[in-house]
C-alpha cells in the first residue's frame, strides 16, 4: 500500500529549490503519515531563528510547524512525538503554531508541554501566543485539568512595576506613580484574560477565583501609591463602581480590567453553587484591601438570595454603614436589600442613620462643615431606602433634601460629568427679535452681568445677539447707527455678523453700516473708564477696528453684498485710519510672530495687517468699477492716489517697521502689478530690499509671495533676481517658520512653470543653482510637480488634462528628465539622486508621454539603483502598455521586482500585475512568452501563488 | 564525474548590455557579435579568429541574474563561455574553468557574506612537508620519534583544516541563501545538501582549472549543472515545480 517514506521523501528533497517550495510542500499535505519520514529527514529539527533587520526583527514562519498544527487533531501521537524533538525558539511564529498544536490535541498529551510554554512565553516576541496559550488554558480548565490551567494563567498573567514617570520641567515636577503592567501586551492581557475567565472558573472554581484574587493583590502592591501597611487603596475614586457603570474609566489600568473579571469570576461562583457564597465572601474580604471587600458586597447584592443573614449582617452594620471606601457597593446593597430585612433590623438602620457616622468617617468636603455634612451623609443613606421610609422619617428625610443636603447622585461620593461650559446669555437669539429696536437698545445698555462662574455674561449675550443679527441682516442694518455708544463687545458682536452675512451673500443695506464703522474707528482704540469685567470679550476698540477690516474685505469683493461703487469716499475713510492703526505693535510682533507664526498669517490677525489687506481689496474694488481705469491705458494709482500714498508710506520702515504688514505687498505683489506696473516695477527693490540689515522685509514678503501666489510670467520678469537670491537661501534654514516644505515646494514649483514656459532654459542659472544648491526632498517634489502636471487623479482614475499641454511643453519636460537622469547618472547614484528619481514613478502614468520614452527611462532609473514612488500606478500603466511593448514592460517590472524585495508593488496592485502578466504570456512572441513565464515564477517564489493560474490558463 | 540533471531554462532571445566596452546580442538561431568599445569587431582587428558567441535561454537568463549583481562577476561568465568556444587555444577548458571558479568565489562578496582569509591548504600542505622532511626522527634511540615540536605545528594543521573547511560549506549555505527569489531560508538539512552541491560543482571546476582530465562534453555537462543550479534558486520554476510536488504528495497519499 502507498505510503509516504523515506524514499519518497528523499525525492521531495530533490525537487524543492527554493523556501517557498518547501512551504507549497508543506502547506498541501493533507495526511500525517509524513510526519514520521519527515522527522527522519531532519525536517523538524530547525526551527528558523529570528533574524535581525534594520533595527528590527524578522520572524520568518515554518511552514513545517504549520503542518504540525495542522496534523495534532488527526494524529496527535505522532505530533507529540515530533514536538518533543523540536528544540525551543523565540520565534513565535513557531511557537504559536506548536500552541495551535498543543491545543488541537487531548489535553492529558499537551499536559507535558506546560513548561515549555511557559519558557515561550518568557521570549521577547509575543503576536498571537497569548490568545493562543489562552486557548490552551481553556483546554485544560475544561477537562478540570487545574494545576496546568493554573500555571498557565500564572505564567500568562504575571504583573510586574512599570516606571513612574516624572511629568514637568524648571522645579514644577510631578513624579506619576509606577503602575502594575503586564507582561504581554496590555491589549492581549485584557482580552485573554477575559475569554478565559468562564472557563477557567467553570473547570477549577474556588482555585481559580482565588488565583483571580492573588492577581488582583499583586496589582494592588505593585502599584506606587496604594498604602501596602494600610491598605488604602482610595479605589472609590478610580474605581467608583465595582459593577460595570458609565463612571468607570475603562482606560484606568490593568486593576480595573482584573477588577471586572474577578466580580464576574466571583458571581460566577456563588451562582453555580450557593453554597460557596460564604467561601466566596470571605475569600476575598480576607485580604484586607478596600477593592475586594467592595467586590465582595457587591457579589452578596447580585447573588445572595432573599432573607440572607449574609445580607442582612452586612447591611445593619456600623462598620460597614460607616465605611467610606465601600460606600458605593453598600449604598446600592441597601437600596436593593433594604425590603428584605425584618422590621427590627430596618429600624436597626434607620437608627445608625439618623446617629450618623463619626467624624472621622465623613469626607474631607463633609468634616468642613460638620453639622451640614452629617445631613448631607443622612440625607445620602436614606435616599437609598426612601420608597421603604415610615412617614415621619420620610418628613425627616424630605426635610433634608429642602435643606439642598441631597446631591444628586447619592450613590457615589464623587461624581464626574462631562460638558463644555461656555460664556452664557441671559436671553435667547428668538427673544431677542421679539423686541423693538428701542428696547434693545434699552436691554443692552442696562443689563448688567451679576459675578460668577457660568453666569451669564456680556460674551454671552453678544454672541446671541450676533446670531440674531445673522439670521437678520437688514433689519439691524437700517438701525446700525443706533448701535453706536454700545459696550464694545456688542458693537463687535454685531458688526462680525455683518462681515458673516456679507461672506455668505446676503444682500443689505451697506451705508447705515459703513457709518456705525465709521464712529467706532473715530474712537480710536481705547475706551475711556470701561474696565474689562468677567463676562466681556472686549475691554477697547482694538477687536471691532480688527472686525471692520474684514468687514471691508468681504464688502469690497466681487458678488451679491458688494458694496456700492458710489460709496467709494465713505469706504476709504473708514479704511484709512485702520490702516495707521497701533497693532501690530513691534513689541507684539516679536512676542506673538518670530518664530510662532509667520508673518503673512499673523498679518491678517491683525488691524493695521488686515487693512493692508483690504486696503488691495480697495484698489482692486475701484479698478473694477473705475470706467477710466478699464481702458487699461492709465497707470492705475493715478486713479486712486489716496492708495498709492498709503502703499508709498508703509514701505518706509522708519514709518512702519511690521514685517507682518511688508509681506502683504509680496501676498498680493501680481496684483499690484496689474493695478499699476509702473509702480511695482519701480518699488520692487522697496518691496524686497537688497541689504542684509533689511533681510526680514525681504524675507516676510518673499515668503508670502511664493506661498501664495501663483507663478505669473510678468512677475517673473520683474523679479528674476529675487528668485536667484532666493536659491542661495534654499539651503540654509528655512524662511517659513511653520511650513518649509510647503514654501520651498511652491518655491520649486515656480521655477518648473516658468521652465515648462520657457521663461527659463535647463542652463539658465537659475535652474543650475537650484538643482545644485537644493535639499533633495525639494528637488524631488520639482520633479514630481512637473510629472503631475501632466493628469489628473479622479477617484483613484488617471484623467488626462481638458486642456491637453502643447508638444513643446512635452519636450521640455522630457528634456529636464533626461538631464535630471544623467546628472545622477554622472555622479553615481547616491541617496539624493535615488530621491529626485524616484519621482518617476509620477511620471509615468502621464498619458502625454511616448510609452518607449517612459519604458526606457524608467528601466534606466530603475537600473541605476532608484526605487519609484507610486508604485501602483506605475503597474497600472505598465498593464495597459503591456499588449503593445511587452519585452519592454517586462524588463522594466522585473528590474522593479528585483529591486523590491518586499514586493511591494505586487501588493499594492495585484490585479494590474496579473493583466500585464496575462497579456505578456499570451503574445504570439515565444521570447516573450517565455520571458513572462520566468517572472510569474519569480512571483510564485515570493509566495504570490495566485499567478500559478495564469499559467495553468495559458497552457490550456 | 556527471552532474545531476536538472530541467533546463527555455530557450529564448533577447539583447542585453554586458558592460560599458562590450554588447552582446544573442539569438538562439544566430551568433552573436561582441564588438569592443572602439565600435569595431575585435575579429576584424586581428584578434581571436571567431569570438562570435550564442546564448541559449538558460545563459541569457543566468547573465541577466549576473549582472544584477555585478558586471564583473557576469564577465566572468561571459569569459568561461568565450574560453569554451575558443577551440583552438589549447587550454581554453582549464581557462574556462578557472573563470568559473573565480566566479563561484567572488560571488559572497557581492551578497556580504563574510568571507575569512584561510588560506590555500596547498600552502598549509607544503608547508607541513617541509617541516617533516626537516624531522629528525631518530631520538634516544628510537627511529619512529616525532618532536614535539613537530606534533604541535601538525595538530594546528589539523585544527585549521578542521575550522576551515566547514567555514567554505557555511559560505557556500550563505551564497545560496542570497540567490534565493523567496528571500527566504531553506530548512537547514535542505540547505546542507544544497551546499554540498554547490561545492561539488565548485570541485570540478578547481580540479579542471589545474588541468584535471576534463573533456568537452564534461564540461558542457558541469556548466550546466552550475547554470541549472544557479537559476533554480534564482529564478525558479516554482509553479513546475509545484505541480511536480503535487504529484509526489498524490502519490505518497494516495491510501493515506
Amino acid at each position: 500500500m502507498p505510503k509516504p517514506d523515506d524514499d519518497l521523501v528523499q525525492r521531495v528533497l530533490q525537487m524543492v529549490q527554493t523556501a517557498e517550495d518547501v512551504d507549497y510542500f508543506f502547506d498541501n499535505l493533507t495526511s500525517p503519515e509524513w510526519i514520521e519520514p519527515l522527522a527522519k529527514a531532519h525536517l523538524f529539527d530547525s526551527p528558523p531563528a529570528p533574524i535581525a533587520v534594520d533595527g528590527g526583527v524578522q520572524l520568518p514562519a515554518w511552514s513545517a510547524s504549520r503542518y504540525l498544527g495542522r496534523m495534532a487533531p488527526l494524529a496527535p501521537l505522532k505530533v507529540r512525538d515530533v514536538l518533543r524533538t523540536i528544540p525551543d525558539t523565540d520565534n513565535v511564529r513557531v511557537t504559536q503554531n506548536l500552541v495551535d498544536a498543543l491545543v488541537a490535541m487531548p489535553p492529558e498529551m499537551a499536559a507535558e508541554f506546560v513548561p515549555r510554554v511557559v519558557s515561550w512565553l518568557k521570549g521577547p516576541y509575543q503576536l498571537l501566543l497569548p490568545t493562543k496559550v489562552s486557548d490552551l488554558l481553556r483546554r485544560f480548565a475544561d477537562e478540570a485539568m487545574v494545576e496546568e490551567a493554573i500555571t498557565l494563567a500564572e505564567s500568562l498573567f504575571k504583573l510586574r512595576r512599570g516606571e513612574s514617570i516624572s511629568v514637568g520641567e524648571d522645579g514644577f515636577t510631578h513624579e506619576w506613580p509606577s503602575e502594575a503592567l503586564p507582561i504581554i501586551d496590555q491589549y492581549e492581557y485584557e482580552r485573554a484574560l477575559a475569554r478565559i475567565r468562564p472557563d477557567l472558573i467553570a473547570g477549577t472554581g474556588m482555585v481559580g477565583l482565588e488565583f483571580l484574587r492573588d492577581l488582583l493583590v499583586s496589582a494592588m502592591e505593585l502599584e506606587e501609591r496604594s498604602s501596602q501597611s494600610e491598605k488604602q487603596d482610595l479605589s472609590w475614586i478610580w474605581r467608583p463602581a465595582i459593577e460595570p457603570h458609565a463612571q468607570n474609566d475603562p482606560g484606568m489600568g490593568i486593576r480595573n480590567v482584573i477588577i471586572s473579571v474577578l466580580r464576574d469570576a466571583a458571581i460566577q461562583v456563588a451562582r453555580a453553587d450557593r453554597s460557596l457564597l460564604r467561601l466566596v465572601v470571605g475569600s476575598l474580604e480576607s485580604t484586607g484591601w478596600p477593592v475586594l471587600r467592595r467586590i465582595a458586597v457587591d457579589v452578596i447584592r447580585e447573588v445572595a438570595p432573599r432573607r440572607s443573614a449574609l445580607v442582612s449582617a452586612r447591611i445593619v452594620s456600623e462598620s460597614s454603614m460607616y465605611d467610606v471606601d465601600i460606600h458605593h457597593e453598600y449604598w446600592m446593597l441597601l437600596n436593593e436589600r433594604f425590603g428584605q430585612l425584618t422590621p427590627t433590623q430596618q429600624q436597626s438602620v434607620i437608627g445608625l442613620i439618623r446617629r450618623g457616622p463619626p467624624l472621622y468617617r465623613l469626607t474631607d468636603a463633609e468634616v468642613d462643615d460638620s453639622e451640614v455634612g452629617r445631613e448631607a451623609w443622612q440625607a445620602r443613606m436614606l435616599s437609598a431606602i426612601e420608597r421603604e421610609l415610615p412617614t415621619d422619617v420620610h418628613d425627616w428625610f424630605d426635610e433634608l433634601v429642602s435643606k439642598g443636603r441631597l446631591n444628586e447622585h447619592p450613590e457615589f461620593l464623587s461624581y464626574t460629568t462631562g460638558m463644555w461650559v461656555g460664556p452664557t446669555s441671559p436671553v435667547g437669539d428668538a427673544e431677542f427679535g421679539e423686541m423693538t429696536d428701542d428696547e434693545l437698545i434699552e436691554f443692552l445698555n442696562s443689563w448688567e452681568p451679576e459675578p460668577g462662574w457660568r453666569k451669564p455674561s456680556r460674551e454671552g449675550l453678544g454672541r446671541t445677539l450676533s446670531e440674531a443679527v445673522r439670521q437678520s441682516p437688514e433689519r439691524y442694518a437700517e438701525h446700525a447707527e443706533s448701535f453706536r455708544a454700545l459696550d464694545p463687545t456688542y458693537v463687535n458682536a454685531i458688526l462680525d455678523a455683518f462681515r458673516t452675512a456679507g461672506g455668505n451673500g446676503v444682500v443689505f443695506s451697506w451705508e447705515p453700516v459703513l457709518n456705525l464703522a465709521g464712529w467706532v474707528v473715530a474712537q480710536g482704540s481705547k475706551v475711556p473708564n470701561l474696565e474689562k469685567d468677567v463676562g466681556s470679550s472686549e475691554s477697547d476698540w482694538t477687536g471691532p477696528r480688527g472686525t471692520i477690516a474684514h468687514l471691508l474685505d468681504v464688502g469690497l469683493k466681487e458678488g451679491p453684498s458688494e458694496i456700492l461703487f458710489e460709496l467709494r469716499e465713505l469706504v476709504w475713510s473708514v479704511l484709512e485710519p485702520l490702516l495707521e492703526d497701533r497693532d501690530p505693535t513691534v513689541e507684539d510682533e516679536a512676542r506673538f510672530g518670530g518664530s510662532n507664526m509667520d508673518p503673512q498669517s499673523y498679518a491678517i490677525n491683525t488691524v493695521r495687517g488686515q487693512a493692508m489687506e483690504t486696503a488691495v481689496k480697495y484698489g482692486l474694488w475701484v479698478h473694477r468699477h473705475d470706467s477710466e481705469l478699464k481702458s487699461g491705458q492709465l497707470p492705475g494709482f493715478d486713479r486712486m492716489p489716496e492708495l498709492r500714498a498709503v502703499l508709498d508710506r508703509h514701505l518706509v520702515v522708519r514709518h512702519d517697521r511690521s514685517v507682518a504688514v511688508r509681506s502683504m505687498y509680496g501676498r498680493w505683489l501680481p496684483w499690484l502689478l496689474l493695478m499699476d506696473s509702473n509702480w511695482t516695477q519701480v518699488n520692487i527693490k522697496r518691496i524686497f530690499p537688497s541689504r542684509q540689515a533689511s533681510a526680514q522685509y525681504w524675507e516676510a514678503a518673499w515668503e508670502a509671495y511664493i506661498a501664495f501666489c501663483p507663478a505669473f510670467n510678468s512677475v517673473f520678469e520683474a523679479t528674476r533676481s529675487e528668485y536667484l537670491r532666493a536659491i542661495g537661501r534654499l539651503s540654509g534654514s528655512s524662511p517659513d517658520r511653520r511650513h518649509p516644505m510647503m514654501y520651498q515646494q511652491h518655491f520649486a514649483q515656480h521655477l518648473m512653470l516658468f521652465y515648462l514656459r520657457g521663461e527659463l532654459e535647463l542652463r539658465d542659472k537659475l535652474l543650475v543653482e537650484f538643482f545644485k544648491v537644493a535639499p533633495a526632498d525639494v528637488r524631488a517634489s520639482a520633479l514630481r510637480f512637473v510629472g503631475r502636471a501632466f493628469y489628473r487623479i479622479e477617484a483613484g482614475e488617471i484623467v488626462p488634462l481638458d486642456d491637453p499641454p502643447s508638444q513643446v511643453i512635452i519636450e521640455r519636460a522630457c528634456a529636464l528628465w533626461e538631464s535630471r537622469f544623467l546628472a545622477a547618472e554622472l555622479i553615481g547614484l547616491d541617496d539624493s539622486g535615488a530621491r529626485e528619481l524616484a519621482e518617476f514613478g509620477w511620471w509615468f502614468p502621464a498619458p502625454v508621454f511616448e510609452p518607449t520614452w517612459l519604458l526606457s527611462n524608467l528601466g534606466a532609473a530603475v537600473r541605476l539603483g532608484t526605487t519609484v514612488e507610486a508604485r501602483h500606478l506605475v503597474a497600472r500603466r505598465l498593464a495597459e502598455l503591456a499588449p503593445s511593448e511587452p519585452a519592454a514592460v517586462l524588463e522594466a517590472f522585473d528590474l522593479m521586482l528585483r529591486g523590491d524585495s518586499e514586493s511591494w508593488m505586487v501588493l499594492s496592485a495585484p490585479d494590474e500585475v496579473q493583466l500585464m502578466l496575462h497579456a505578456a504570456l499570451t503574445n504570439s512572441d515565444p521570447t516573450v512568452r517565455a520571458y513572462a513565464e520566468e517572472i510569474t515564477n519569480t512571483l510564485g517564489a515570493r509566495g504570490f501563488r495566485q499567478f500559478r493560474t495564469l499559467l495553468t490558463d495559458v497552457e490550456h | 564525474m556527471t552532474p545531476k540533471q536538472r530541467p533546463t531554462q527555455p530557450k529564448r532571445t533577447t539583447r542585453v548590455k554586458v558592460s560599458g566596452d562590450a554588447i552582446v546580442t544573442a539569438n538562439t538561431d544566430q551568433p552573436a557579435a561582441i564588438r569592443g568599445s572602439s565600435g569595431k569587431d575585435r575579429a576584424a582587428r586581428g584578434g581571436a579568429p571567431d569570438e562570435r558567441i550564442s546564448f541559449d535561454g538558460q545563459q541569457q537568463a543566468l547573465l541577466r541574474v549576473l549582472m544584477d549583481m555585478s558586471e564583473d562577476i557576469a564577465n566572468m561568465y561571459i569569459g568561461a563561455l568565450m574560453a569554451r568556444q575558443a577551440e583552438h587555444n589549447p587550454d581554453h577548458l582549464s581557462q574556462a574553468c578557472h573563470s568559473l571558479r573565480e566566479l563561484i568565489d567572488n560571488v559572497p562578496k557581492y551578497f556580504d557574506v563574510p568571507v575569512e582569509s584561510a588560506g590555500r591548504l596547498g600552502d598549509h600542505v607544503s608547508a607541513l612537508i617541509t617541516r617533516w622532511k626537516r624531522e629528525s626522527r631518530v631520538r634516544n634511540g628510537n627511529d619512529e620519534a616525532v618532536s614535539e615540536g613537530f606534533l604541535r605545528e601538525f595538530a594546528a594543521f589539523v585544527e585549521w583544516q578542521e575550522s576551515n573547511f566547514p567555514k567554505r560549506r557555511e559560505i557556500a549555505r550563505r551564497t545560496i541563501q542570497e540567490f534565493d527569489a523567496s528571500g527566504r531560508s531553506l530548512p537547514e538539512r535542505i540547505e546542507e545538501l544544497h551546499a554540498q552541491e554547490w561545492m561539488e560543482i565548485r570541485g570540478f571546476f578547481v580540479q579542471a582549472t589545474h588541468h584535471a582530465s576534463c573533456t568537452l562534453d564534461e564540461f558542457d555537462q558541469w556548466i550546466d549543472e552550475f547554470e541549472t543550479f544557479l537559476l533554480s534558486k534564482a529564478r525558479p520554476q516554482t509553479f513546475r515545480t509545484a505541480d511536480r510536488i503535487d504529484a509526489l504528495i498524490r502519490e505518497g497519499e494516495a491510501d493515506a
